[in-house]
């Protein structure tokens, strides 16, 4: 039984591919301006759970007098807006010209739910990329009731640029307080931990010569299966009661993904396919490696959208090591409040500070591995590098996790998005700096949800606002695009 | 997150409030809660059931877990040695899970070699032979499914056949129709979702499917159809055949892994797995793997030991019978190796034996708070709500420290904890009934060895507490003092209960119904065997109906 359905879904996205159908209606959803753009764009996200070396606290820095230490590595050296990069960015110099750091964002939808105005550890992953409601009153487990910025972007790039994966998700596996990245509410998304396995839903079957008669068998088989399977899908849902039903479309959105894999490629000229890596969970290794999938699948337009999620793991490869012995990095985290002058582990000061920094220095490098390659000169679009055609989001839950505080996160932008975004710019979105840089006050009224709501913006859409209510302002950050 | 829990600010904790709130949603059924904890000491106890209450489990929509994929498949096709990618045990499941259901259908199939004879009744490289297709799709659809295919099912699987065979040939299309079976809803989903909203009993494959997920995590079995079938569960044969699933083998690692996941040994989002808990290797050169290996192996020795003897929870908590390795011996200061008796006065039942503590421990020291958590949270079933912000994870680690005026002092755990949860902040709210129930665990060290002195700081111990907010409330001298008192204590036999049905109806331990628990934890006692628990689980309301909620 050959659903008709199914057929009849089938020829409409073959048919609908072509950049000529599609782009009349993109004009209408999407705003008249980015139908005109040209270039190919991408988004990429880099986030790293656990916060940064930050001295931030409740309502203002810590001086370095108390408890806390009164280090900020992530903050750009100078105040001025032409941004001099911090001790933590120094390996990105090169690429200084090309990035912007955004200082002062709160994300306000895990403070507004969170008992104690803060975020907590939970709350402020599940709306870091989302920021959405959650289904609080579940402390241990709150999950978020609406979509992340790269899965909606995505979406919206993948209609207009369609590629084989609408969007990539790479993971270094440790521990972390619940994933920031949701499909749909109630619907996260986990990505690929091991390289190996990566290599192998990526790079399966995609080759630079000839088809592969082997291969085409498999594709034919792999039909053969998803159009059975998408019609037992359809019946089946119609048995499942309305609570759970959303499991099941869920299922059947995933194995159209896998059909949609099966379509045509046009790879790209450049494209290389990168030797398969080895099966490891090595952080060390795995890191690096997720780097270099990343970065060949946008070489090859085999995804427009990908994000590497850095679990808060430990780093006793660097040159520092783990002199804390700490079991895990959120315990690492948590002891920058006990290093500074008065605290219980002050004698621990200058061995804290050494393996925070390198720990977060190598997370770090890997941004720089990825910034760089995407900067490739040998891989021009145009007059443009890849780079210049993509934003890279690199942020956390916190800036410092020791205080449990989801404000002045670590934002950090390379990448102008095809020209739209001014680079090389410090942007203080903290008043009270703004008006005195020596200042350790901290007020802001920027939110996460205005920042993404202008990412939003640099894909072509003209929404008015991103996320849940839970921002001062509704719409895109003031000055930044 | 929970290992020190210091707050200096002024924040609006109100942590005794907090103590013991339940964590039941607003809308659980059935009348307030017997044991109420918020309730005042002295309230008369109500009863969550009257004569109307009809007891049942959340109906659920759920896919099966990884564990349970990776058996139903080995049953299916007869194949013991194929082990799957799948490891999504997501709510929803992910795009990821979904590719790795594909593969592993991929991967099954490319072993047809190696099922058992029979899964495929004909020679699939052979001419088309529709009729051995027609009796695949319906042999290992009645097993996938747990009950026969109904005609529109069968006629959906017999159209995937036909137009692969025709597009691709006889030996694909077999391989495409197993692989579609493999993903199938009707496999992969457990639907008890159905019907209109209300209480309803699940039918004889319902209740087949539910007895073979919990006590195998895999499929029914051919006898266990067949008791279905034939009506037999629904008529006073559901004991019988619980009783034979559980003294199969195959029993074990459900059971195992009951208890593993109890004691957390697997790891929590709050810490690692016994095979993953880091340990200073100058502290404790004699930790390495094989010394962990010992440990896992003894508790998983005397779970073992005691539910095949018709042990009850009490003789869990209180045996001093275990089975050690040299390495684990001098861990327990005894000679020789084998079938031991640990020694007395140092040593209980489970929360006294290596693995354990060694799991609640810190890399360096022991951690009485995280101990004191898990005798309120897990055996006492008492939540304690989610910790204030600004609680601290840094382990508590005693030794030398700097106190409020500066000055160096040299604390022991015990008293680095006191000093840092106590005084005139409002850690104490919570760390007043924490900290006592952790503190006699204070003889055993990050690996679990016992101590008179401490390590590191060489100050005496100190073990000293306080059972609150139980049923046994009072004075504690030590841990096989706290071992002994959990042994008598209903709350604790009540909570063990609560986590069994939890398992059995794959239903959270705060949206159970009550009214079905207080009805199943009056039938238990402090001879029960656990074994004798389980099976009056199975026979509970709550195993054999479910609820369906309402449309959102």
């Amino acid at each position: 039984m050959k659903s008709l359905e199914n057929s009849g879904r089938r020829a409409f996205l073959r048919g609908a591919c072509g950049a000529a159908l599609a782009l009349p209606l993109l004009e209408l959803t999407h705003g008249k301006a980015f139908a005109q753009q040209s270039a190919t764009l991408r988004f990429l996200t880099f986030f790293e759970h656990g916060g940064t070396l930050s001295n931030m606290g409740t309502r203002s820095f810590y001086d370095g007098t108390s408890k806390h230490h009164g280090l900020d590595h992530w903050r750009p050296s100078s105040p001025s807006e032409a941004l001099e990069l911090g001790p933590l960015m120094a390996s990105l110099e090169p690429f200084k010209a090309k990035l912007n750091v955004v200082q002062g964002i709160d994300n306000r939808a895990a403070m507004a739910q969170d008992q104690y105005g803060r975020g907590g550890h939970r709350l402020s992953n599940v709306t870091s990329l989302t920021c959405a409601t959650t289904t609080s009153p579940e402390p241990d487990r709150p999950t978020s009731l609406g979509p992340s910025i790269d899965q909606v972007v995505a979406d919206r790039l993948n209609a207009m640029q369609p590629a084989r994966f609408t969007n990539l998700h790479l993971r270094v596996n440790g521990h972390n307080y619940g994933t920031p990245y949701f499909r749909a509410a109630r619907e996260a998304v986990s990505g690929e931990a091991n390289p190996r396995a990566a290599f192998d839903s990526i790079f399966a079957g995609v080759t630079t010569s000839g088809p592969d008669p082997e291969q085409v068998r498999l594709q034919s088989r792999r039909q053969s299966v998803l159009d059975g399977l998408l019609g037992g899908y359809t019946a089946f849902k119609a048995k499942v009661g309305a609570s759970d039903r959303h499991r099941i479309d869920a299922h059947f959105e995933h194995l159209r993904a896998l059909e949609r894999e099966l379509e045509a490629v046009d790879l790209t000229p450049s494209c290389v396919v990168p030797d398969r890596p080895e099966s490891t969970t090595s952080a060390e290794v795995v890191g690096p490696l997720q780097v270099q999938l990343i970065v060949a699948a946008i070489r090859c337009g085999l995804t427009n959208v990908a994000n590497l999620q850095i679990a808060d793991i430990l780093t006793p490869w660097t040159t520092a090591g783990t002199p804390m012995n700490q079991p895990r990095g959120h315990s690492l985290g948590h002891q920058a409040r006990e290093v500074g002058p008065t605290g219980a582990d002050a004698a621990k000061h200058d061995g804290w500070v050494a393996e925070m920094s390198d720990n977060r220095k190598w997370r770090m490098g890997l941004m720089k591995q990825l910034v760089e390659a995407l900067d490739d000169p040998d891989f021009m679009e145009g007059d443009r590098t890849i780079l210049d055609n993509s934003l890279v989001l690199y942020t956390s839950e916190f800036s410092n996790a020791s205080q449990h505080v989801a404000r002045n996160l670590p934002i950090l932008l390379a990448g102008s998005a095809g020209g739209q975004l001014s680079t090389g710019r410090n942007l203080e979105y903290n008043t009270v700096r703004a008006a005195d840089p020596s200042s350790n006050g901290y007020d802001s009224t920027a939110s996460t949800h205005n920042l993404y709501t202008s990412i939003l913006h640099l894909f072509g859409g003209d929404d008015d606002h991103f996320g849940n209510d839970d921002a001062p302002s509704r719409g895109p950050l003031a000055g930044l695009i | 997150m929970r290992t020190s829990w210091c707050i200096a600010l002024l924040l609006p904790v109100a942590c005794m409030g907090r103590i013991g709130d339940p964590v039941a949603p607003e809308d659980a059924p059935g009348t307030p809660r017997a044991d109420d904890p918020k309730a005042p000491p002295g309230t008369p106890v109500v009863s969550a059931c009257d004569a109307e209450s009809s007891p049942a489990s959340p109906a659920t929509t759920r896919a099966l877990t990884p564990t349970q994929y990776e058996n139903a498949v080995r049953d299916l096709l007869q194949d013991p040695g194929f082990t799957p990618t799948f490891d999504d045990a997501a709510p929803v499941l992910t795009e990821r899970g979904v590719r790795q259901l594909r593969n592993d259908a991929e991967a099954a199939v490319e072993r047809r070699g190696l099922w058992g004879a029979g899964v495929i009744p004909c020679d699939a490289t052979g001419p088309v032979d529709d009729a051995c297709a027609s009796e695949v799709i319906a042999r290992l659809g009645r097993l996938a499914y747990r009950r026969s295919l109904t005609s529109e099912e069968a006629a959906w699987l017999d159209g995937v056949y036909r137009s692969a065979r025709d597009e691709l040939g006889f030996e694909d299309a077999v391989d495409v129709v197993v692989q579609v079976l493999l993903q199938s809803p009707g496999f992969l989903y457990v639907n008890e979702a159905t019907g209109a909203p209300g209480v309803r009993a699940l039918d004889d494959h319902e209740l087949a499917t539910r007895l073979a997920m919990f006590l195998w995590n895999s499929i029914p079995d051919e006898a266990l159809l067949v008791a279905a079938e034939s009506g037999e569960l629904t008529s006073g044969g559901l004991r019988d055949q619980a009783k034979r699933l559980l003294e199969s083998p195959r029993a074990e690692p459900t059971i195992q892994r009951f208890f593993a996941e109890w004691l957390a040994l697997n790891g929590t989002p709050l810490h690692d797995s016994l095979e993953a808990a880091m340990k200073d290797a100058e502290r404790f050169p004699e930790y390495d793997a094989a010394l962990v290996r010992s440990m896992r192996a003894e508790v998983e020795h005397l779970v073992r030991d005691v539910v095949s003897d018709g042990g009850s929870l009490s003789d869990l908590l209180t045996t001093r019978r275990a089975h050690v390795d040299a390495a684990l011996a001098d861990l327990y200061g005894l000679e020789g190796e084998g079938d031991v008796e640990l020694p007395e006065g140092e040593r209980a039942g489970l929360l006294t034996r290596a693995a354990f503590l060694a799991v609640y421990a810190s890399p360096d020291v022991q951690s009485p708070i995280r101990r004191g958590v898990f005798v309120i949270e897990e055996v006492l079933c008492r939540p304690l709500g989610e910790p204030p912000p600004n609680a601290n994870d840094v382990p508590v680690t005693g030794g030398t420290v700097y106190d409020e005026m500066g000055g160096e002092v040299v604390r022991s755990v015990r008293q680095d904890v006191e000093a840092r949860t106590g005084g005139g902040g409002t850690c104490v709210a919570c760390h007043s009934v924490i900290n006592p129930a952790g503190f006699p665990f204070e003889h055993y060290d990050a690996i679990g060895r016992f101590r008179e002195r401490e390590l590191g700081t060489d100050l005496p111990i100190d073990t000293a507490g306080q059972l609150t907010y139980s049923d046994v409330n009072g004075p504690i001298a030590d841990a096989v003092e706290l071992s002994a008192t959990l042994a008598g204590s209903k709350q604790v036999r009540d909570c063990f209960t609560k986590r069994w049905l939890s398992t059995a109806t794959a239903t959270p331990i705060e949206h159970l119904d009550r009214c079905a628990v207080e009805r199943l934890t009056a039938r238990i006692d402090a001879n029960t065997s656990v074994t004798d628990l389980i099976l009056d689980v199975i026979e509970s309301e709550a195993f054999s109906h479910v609820v369906q909620q309402e449309a959102p």
